[in-house]
């Protein structure tokens, strides 16, 4: 079993091919979405960090936007920045350019201002577009897939159905030797000793388990009352009765296989097997670390048809909802049947883990159809000051 | 014939509706090769929990094989489970 996708240096394999623009801080995000917009072939990925970063946060932003950076979607990178004390795009550049892929930066101050910068960065872009047009898609192992799973609007048999459906489509992947996982561990609390329950050694257990205490302690420190408004009053109305129903749909997604690793956000797991993210709930954080992480396509169910889209990694939105699947066409890619995932999940898991190998091979999904990948952000979890 | 109900794990103790269902409605539930005939005595909607079994107050709510909180009160089979006769333990843990 294969995929068609593009071969990187680093021995990854693209399931698109674009020439990344990254913004190494919010203030550049015009300039490098206009960059990206003259050029076909590249994608721009801004953000609202990386102005006055305290520690962690400054660790856990250039980790994560160097390993965006890295993610084997990208044929090369232009970072796009100011120059001044608060932004480092060289130290982003150096990251991005140990994976053996083309990197430059475009700055600002250095090029006699903005509309100076933007006409340099469009022909740095324009070269590395040409370049990395050569590159052709060739037939790759499932080894080469990294699955990233997310949920979006918990109802009470989205676990059992839609997040079982994507759980059981990263079995296939794992089964034919590939890796992937899953992030939110908001999502997560109430269920965490199921899912450590899988882990394949004691160290992976007490590191899930540490990775959900640490979250709910910054969320106590911090004065939010999490379990009082968990499970929502959407949740409560479609019959979610307590965190830990809403926790148990959720880590469905995960599949079955066994836990082979835990990581921070931003970092890149060795890719074993299953493995976990630490993300928080927000969609856009949280599929942000799952890219980070290297997933090359994306997989994400959403009962509530939420309009997203990534630069430059396919999402494949899915739904048990049958309305919604009519009545939102350009949202959503693929109905999963209850009846049928209630009877057979393997048979609806196959049927999605095919269309995924459809989609890394090149078809399109809804999003990248519109173009509908303006949805991102970076977590950072210090006090904004 | 769209599926009414089912039971997501052979542990459970709640069903979970499919559809909306109607007090008085008679479902055959199947989990396991073990079946279970049993009637609704309270409505349940879409997506919502039903008791399969008598639950006793302070005792554990399974769902999906694993715990999700405990009866508030004596639930009779066939009536609706949800935040009125149960509670989640995480929840209840804080408030102690």
């Amino acid at each position: 079993m294969e995929f068609l996708g593009y071969p990187r240096k680093d021995g990854s394999a693209g399931t698109r091919n674009y020439v990344g623009v990254i913004s190494s801080v919010a203030c550049t995000s015009d300039p490098a979405n206009w960059i990206a917009n003259a050029v076909n072939g590249c994608a721009a990925f801004t953000h609202r960090q990386a102005c006055g970063l305290i520690s962690p946060d400054e660790e856990i932003f250039y980790r994560t936007v160097i390993n965006l950076g890295k993610n084997p979607n990208l044929a090369g990178v232009l970072v796009v920045s100011p120059d001044c004390a608060d932004s480092d795009p060289d130290r982003i550049a150096n990251g991005i350019a140990e994976s053996g892929k083309p990197v430059e930066v475009c700055k600002i101050h250095q090029e006699g201002g903005v509309m100076l910068a933007v006409s340099k960065g469009i022909n740095a872009a324009r070269r590395m577009a040409n370049d990395a047009s050569r590159i052709k898609r060739e037939p790759m192992p499932i080894s080469k897939l990294r699955h990233g799973v997310e949920c979006g609007g918990s109802t009470p048999i989205s676990g059992p159905v839609t997040n079982a459906a994507q759980g059981t489509a990263l079995d296939f992947v794992i089964e034919n030797s590939g890796s992937g996982g899953f992030s939110e561990t908001t999502e997560v609390i109430g269920a965490e000793h199921v899912i450590a329950a899988r882990a394949i050694n004691d160290k992976v257990k007490q590191k899930m388990l540490k990775t959900v205490r640490d979250y709910e302690e910054r969320l106590k420190a911090s004065g939010i009352d999490f379990l009082g408004g968990n499970p929502d009053h959407q949740n409560i109305e479609d019959g979610l009765s307590s965190i830990e129903e809403k926790a148990v749909g959720a880590i469905h997604k995960g599949g079955t296989k066994p836990l082979t690793e835990v990581v921070g956000y931003g970092e890149v797991p060795e890719g074993k097997g299953m493995f976990y993210v630490d993300t928080p709930g927000n969609d856009l954080m949280s599929v942000t670390g799952l890219v980070a992480a290297g997933c090359n396509v994306i997989t994400y169910s959403t009962e509530c048809a939420a309009p997203y889209g990534f630069p430059f990694v396919p999402v494949i939105k899915i739904t048990a909802r049958q309305d919604h699947f009519k009545k939102f066409p350009d949202i959503l890619d693929y109905l999963v049947d209850i009846d049928r995932a209630i009877t057979n999940i393997r048979d609806v898991g196959q049927e999605l883990f095919n269309l995924m190998l459809e989609v890394a091979s090149g078809k399109k999904t809804q999003s990248e159809l519109i173009g509908y990948t303006c949805a991102q952000d970076i977590w950072s979890i210090v006090p904004t000051a | 014939m769209k599926t009414k109900a089912v039971i997501l794990d052979p542990k459970d103790n709640v069903g979970v509706a499919l559809m909306d269902l109607k007090s008085g409605i008679e479902l055959d539930l199947r989990v396991s090769g073990q079946a279970i005939h049993m009637k609704l005595v309270e409505p349940i909607p879409y997506q919502h929990k039903f008791s399969i079994t008598h639950i006793d107050s302070g005792s554990e709510i399974i769902k999906d094989g694993v715990v999700i909180g405990e009866a508030t009160q004596d639930i009779k089979q066939g009536q609706h489970v949800h935040v009125h006769n149960m509670t989640g333990l995480r929840v209840k843990a804080t408030k102690k």
